[in-house]
């Protein structure tokens, strides 16, 4: 069979590191094949991917053959690889340099020489078949993520390459529009055959739509199959096993036997029924939130508006008790950013009033804030102000003017594992490192209200569970927390109530559990398959196998 | 009324070479007249021309930004111009005196009123000569600087949202660009200036990285916009240029033009009309058209 691309023995370390990123790695990749790349954080999936297109080839020590097409990848020419082998980036903003979508469409194809005509009729075919024609004369920076990150994809695939390759592309999106982009893909590699190769740290969606799924573990691939097979090799180790979506950790965690390890809800829908599976609510998690506690957070019937023509917060109150963890939930662009932005007294809303602790919390003074309100943007980078990682600790030691800097330094340093970073610059270093950081700044003050605006996108779920074990920490140590996530398994687990942001209010505040176990659309993949069974279950540790039926 | 959208008005349709050999000659016909009433209709023709474009408010917020620019002109016009006569007003305060004479003032008028309109001309060429439309025109004489200026276009829109969010986000570590000193607030902006360019230039890199990805360098561009010649546009275009060469001859004949300060001591003068009325015309000819262009539909 022909080969599309063939590695063999490539071993490659970054300049002036003495450990290998890559160690020996050998892969085939025929033509159609939809392969995801799964491994820890750092195990070297991005590193893998970029060597597949010449242009973002890392430097380094590099040893072994790399062929596209049966061409060594130095061979081909940049018109070439631009028509064989398509890159899309983790962070949808980074890759469009025109001002509006069709002019971003026709950029690659005048890059390499087009006849006007032509361009034409592959932007008209192209469009139709994403169903992108409505979008084409929108500005850029009108689009949202996902509308953004398909251009982003029409744009590589305009050129109709034989390979496209993808960094973690829907790990900036909601779920929802991930699921779209997801099957978007799908759509292409099936209808046109074209190669997929992709790293995903969500691994539900994609595990159903991957062929084929290559493990990376110690720098090399551990494990070549099929995905089903390939979560099965990771539930044998103990950080991979937090990578494992729900449903197939539900039967894998139980030891419940079964042929083919179910991934989707419909296939665990099935092998529920088939198998007359029984089970029952595991012991309730304990709240900590006191029955007692006072209001800390109050917004008034506040509306805001950024053009005078729509409010994107519309008369919307609500009331955040002392102690409690609210999640708010909502697609991109709801305006929950815009809420959390109102919620510090970043910005003044036109209507309403928001009281902290019965202050307006716009008339707070900038330095008093930060010692009782901490925020994490959800571009941690727009918050930095240092040049190495010890020194922005040190900055908001000093802005917080604490009392014993250098203990409270040690304590983040250590939480948030930053020991190693210390002396690097903040914008140098990988996202989920950034979100870390941004969380060491805003809880050097131990505030009374932590704000966070998505503080779990972009990271695997390892680090995902591990700041969600020291947020706990944190509220039981008094601090409450607002966060606005897509995240529904991390706010199922962690939070102690979620709302739902909707044409610029919140509605339906409740407790998690009642949340979601109502929530259709927006709930979590147990719920879905044990809703019948249980209908509180949120997480695959809420239920407990009662029978297995046979 | 509801304001037909930009990109269906005639203007934004006329070829993209004839638009910027347009506002070519808008912007000398400023340069030929300094005369205050003359300037004065440019600037109304011009003002009628971005409500009907720019939309009612963008229009006032420019007005209101030239409001305080003409302040501004007129003062240190008066300032600079000390010496002519008949003085209006004076003021002494120990050695210093300031004279503001009714030259100085009609001459700053003039200057202003012209700046200002410069302003607005380039508002507009803006929202009708759009990045693609600069592309096609500047491609054949300089590809990659037509090239760099409408990827600038769209850095600098993100820039402008970068930086908001940045004075923004800034305060929650205590970098509050609206409190202190101006000194202190100088500072603090420059370090957000810092900052965003420490941000910028490590996603600038990976941009470049991508555009790579996309063949870019790899062989001789081609353009995908391609726009045709109408009689419309013929049309438009040799009626802007008679005009034109109208003005320039009215401008040779010595009209609607002082040599020097002293001789700015009347608003008005008849010869005045002749200008206004051509200069009413070329300013006015994009509105005109629209209505040509309306009456022509089936």
């Amino acid at each position: 069979m022909h080969k599309l691309v063939s590695i063999k023995n490539l071993s490659f370390a970054y300049p002036d590191q003495p450990d290998k990123v890559l160690d020996n790695i050998n892969l085939t990749i025929y033509p159609g094949d939809f392969l995801m790349i799964a491994g820890n954080t750092g195990s070297g999936k991005t590193t893998l991917l970029n060597h597949l297109k010449k242009e973002l080839m890392p430097l380094g020590n590099r040893q072994g053959q790399i062929l596209i097409n049966d061409t060594p990848i130095d061979n081909l020419s940049k018109l070439e690889s631009a028509q064989t082998v398509g890159y899309v980036a983790q962070d949808p903003q980074l890759q469009p340099v025109m001002s509006k979508a069709i002019d971003e469409l026709a950029f690659p194809l005048e890059n390499i020489g087009c006849p006007s005509n032509e361009i034409e009729r592959r932007i008209t075919e192209l469009t139709n078949f994403l169903a992108l024609d409505q979008s084409l004369n929108r500005a850029i920076n009108e689009l949202s993520g996902g509308q953004l990150q398909l251009v982003n994809l029409a744009s590589v695939l305009i050129l109709r390459p034989k390979l496209i390759l993808l960094d973690e592309p829907t790990s900036q999106l909601d779920p929802l529009t991930a699921q779209t982009f997801l099957n978007v893909l799908s759509r292409i590699q099936q209808e046109l055959g074209i190669t997929i190769v992709i790293t995903e740290h969500r691994l539900s969606t994609i595990s159903g739509l991957a062929n084929r799924m290559i493990l990376l573990q110690d720098h090399t691939i551990s494990f070549d199959g099929s995905p089903t097979k390939g979560i099965e090799k990771m539930f044998q180790d103990e950080r991979l096993r937090y990578f494992i979506p729900s449903i197939p950790k539900l039967f894998l965690t139980n030891h419940i036997p079964i042929s083919t390890l179910p991934i989707s809800v419909s296939q665990g829908q099935a092998a529920i029924q088939t198998d007359h599976l029984k089970f029952t609510a595991a012991k309730p998690k304990q709240s900590l939130l006191s029955e007692t506690s006072k209001p800390l957070l109050q917004a008034k019937n506040i509306s805001f508006t950024f053009d005078q023509t729509r409010n994107v917060i519309d008369h919307l109150n609500l009331t955040v008790n002392r102690g409690d963890w609210l999640s708010i939930i909502g697609k991109n662009g709801s305006g929950k950013s815009t809420l959390l932005s109102l919620l510090i007294g970043l910005t003044t809303p036109q209507h309403g009033k928001i009281r902290f602790e019965n202050q307006l919390v716009w008339k707070l003074k900038t330095v008093d804030r930060i010692k009782k309100i901490s925020f994490l943007s959800q571009t941690p980078s727009l918050q930095f102000t240092a040049d190495s990682v010890r020194q922005e600790l040190v900055v908001q030691a000093d802005q917080l003017q604490l009392s014993d800097p250098a203990s409270a330094i040690k304590r983040v340093t250590k939480q948030f594992n930053l020991t190693k970073i210390l002396d690097h610059n903040p914008f140098d270093i990988s996202g989920g490192q950034q979100q870390l950081l941004g969380l060491a700044i805003a809880l050097m003050a131990t505030p009374d209200l932590l704000i966070l605006d998505e503080a779990t996108k972009g990271l695997d779920p390892y680090t995902k569970v591990f700041i969600g074990k020291i947020l706990k920490q944190y509220q039981q140590d008094g601090v409450t927390i607002v966060m606005a996530s897509h995240d529904m398994e991390f706010c199922a687990e962690f939070s102690d109530h979620c709302a739902f942001m909707f044409d610029g209010h919140l509605n339906t505040l409740l407790s998690t559990t009642a949340f979601f176990a109502n929530n259709f659309f927006f709930t979590t993949p147990i719920n879905r398959i044990v809703h019948d069974q249980v209908p509180s279950a949120l997480l695959f540790d809420d239920i407990n196998l009662a029978s297995e039926g046979r | 009324m509801k304001r037909l959208p930009l990109q269906m008005t005639f203007f934004s349709q006329v070829h993209p070479v004839a638009s910027t050999i347009y506002f070519t000659e808008l912007i000398v016909c400023l340069l030929l007249f300094n005369h205050v009433i003359v300037a004065l209709a440019e600037i109304v023709s011009l003002i009628i021309c971005g409500f009907y474009y720019l939309g009612v408010k963008s229009m006032t917020q420019q007005l209101k930004f030239g409001g305080s620019f003409l302040i501004m002109i007129l003062f240190f016009n008066t300032l600079l111009n000390q010496k002519f006569q008949p003085i209006l007003w004076h003021f002494h305060w120990g050695v210093i005196t300031y004279k503001f004479s009714y030259p100085a003032f009609l001459y700053g008028m003039a200057m202003a009123i012209v700046l200002i309109s410069m302003l607005f001309i380039f508002a507009l060429l803006n929202k009708i000569l759009t990045p693609n439309r600069l592309i096609y025109v500047f491609s054949p004489i300089a590809p990659r600087l037509a090239m760099l200026v409408s990827i600038s276009f769209s850095l600098v829109a993100n820039f402008i949202i970068k930086f908001r969010r940045l004075i923004t986000l800034q305060k929650t570590r205590n970098v509050d660009t609206t409190s202190g000193s101006l000194i202190i607030r100088t500072k603090k902006v420059l370090h957000i200036f810092e900052i965003m360019l420490q941000d910028s230039l490590a996603s600038a890199m990976e941009t470049a990285n991508l555009m790579d990805a996309r063949g870019f360098g790899s062989t001789k561009r081609t353009h995908y916009r391609s726009y045709h010649w109408q009689v419309a546009d013929i049309f438009f275009i040799s009626t802007s240029t008679l005009l034109l060469l109208v003005t320039v001859y009215i401008r040779w004949l010595k009209i609607g033009w002082s040599g020097s300060v002293a001789n700015f001591t009347t608003i008005f003068q008849p010869t005045d009309v002749l200008p206004i009325g051509f200069l009413l015309v070329l300013f006015l000819l994009p509105i005109i058209s629209e209505g040509i262009y309306r009456a022509c539909t089936n």
